[in-house]
């Protein structure tokens, strides 16, 4: 985490303290985590509507909570736990649920590359969330934490309450399962 | 505890080509499987591409250019729609509470 986001976690947590209907720390709190958590968000529920809707659940979790949360307790790694456990239950509730397959909404795309490379990118692209969609959502979340967000294996291993060792192993044998499918990306 | 699995059976594990649950509970929980597994991963030829898997995550999980606006609007909305059940449910609360000691009296328990 860099010092400017320190500075900020400290205003956010200040703002809820003061009270709950300060704009600024709200508004803090969802610039500088709203992407993470959404992205957490859609690695586990792989549904770009639905993930929107997850991180907001998790942010206004989130926002209601924050002055419980312990001062020696990481805000980010706070709010990732919230959110991947919004999301796990959000998931959970809607496998209850049957889905008719013509009505799934599209995947992304990849974003704009050079414009030469687009049409292999996105086939690329493809190829590598067919690769992501075979992972479990224990193991999607770790290779995020882990990639994206550049925690270290005891962060993530706490931060989704599970052993070290799966940790390793789970990032492990994603990278190579996801490391093939990107063969075409270099 | 399980016996440690083999080299073989590592490897396969590695690769997804071995389906077995015992074996999942076993070396997400066992630091020397675990430091195996890292060993043979470093040393074998697995795929440069690796090094892209940052990037590629980033292009699969693309956040939408106007997601912390949007984020905000719903934030804020639900905080509002919460705040206004809240005082909704006081409302019926009160009016329960008043009737309460209109035809019961202050001195009378309900129970």
């Amino acid at each position: 985490m860099t010092s400017g986001s320190v500075a900020t976690e400290s205003e956010i947590r200040e703002g809820t303290i003061r009270g709950d209907t300060d704009p600024e720390a709200m508004h803090h709190l969802v610039t500088d985590h709203g992407d993470a958590v959404y992205r957490l968000a859609l690695s586990i529920v792989r549904d770009p509507s639905l993930a929107e809707d997850v991180a907001q659940d998790s942010l206004v979790k989130a926002w209601l909570a924050l002055p419980t949360l312990r001062d020696d307790t990481s805000l980010r790694s706070w709010l990732l736990r919230i959110t991947h456990n919004t999301a796990i239950s959000t998931l959970r509730r809607r496998r209850a649920i049957v889905v008719d397959p013509l009505e799934m909404p599209e995947r992304p795309t990849a974003p704009d590359r050079s414009v030469e490379n687009r049409v292999q990118s996105s086939v690329v692209i493809g190829d590598f969330m067919v690769a992501l969609d075979t992972l479990d959502e224990l193991s999607r979340s770790i290779v995020v934490l882990r990639e994206i967000e550049g925690l270290s294996y005891d962060e993530i291993a706490a931060l989704l309450d599970v052993p070290l060792p799966t940790v390793k192993t789970r990032l492990l044998r994603s990278r190579r399962k996801l490391g093939s499918a990107l063969r075409e990306w270099t | 505890m399980r016996r440690h699995p083999s080299t073989a059976t590592l490897d396969a594990w590695l690769d997804g080509d071995h389906a077995d649950p015992d074996l999942d509970v076993h070396i997400g929980r066992c630091e020397r499987c675990a430091a195996e597994l890292e060993r043979r991963h470093a040393s074998s030829d697995h795929d440069d591409a690796e090094q892209h898997l940052a990037d590629a995550l980033e292009a699969a999980l693309a956040v939408p250019d106007d997601l912390t606006d949007r984020l905000h609007r719903g934030v804020t909305d639900r905080l509002s729609n919460r705040e206004v059940a809240e005082v909704v449910g006081e409302l019926f609360g009160a009016g329960f509470e008043t009737a309460r000691l209109l035809f019961l009296g202050a001195n009378d328990d309900p129970r």
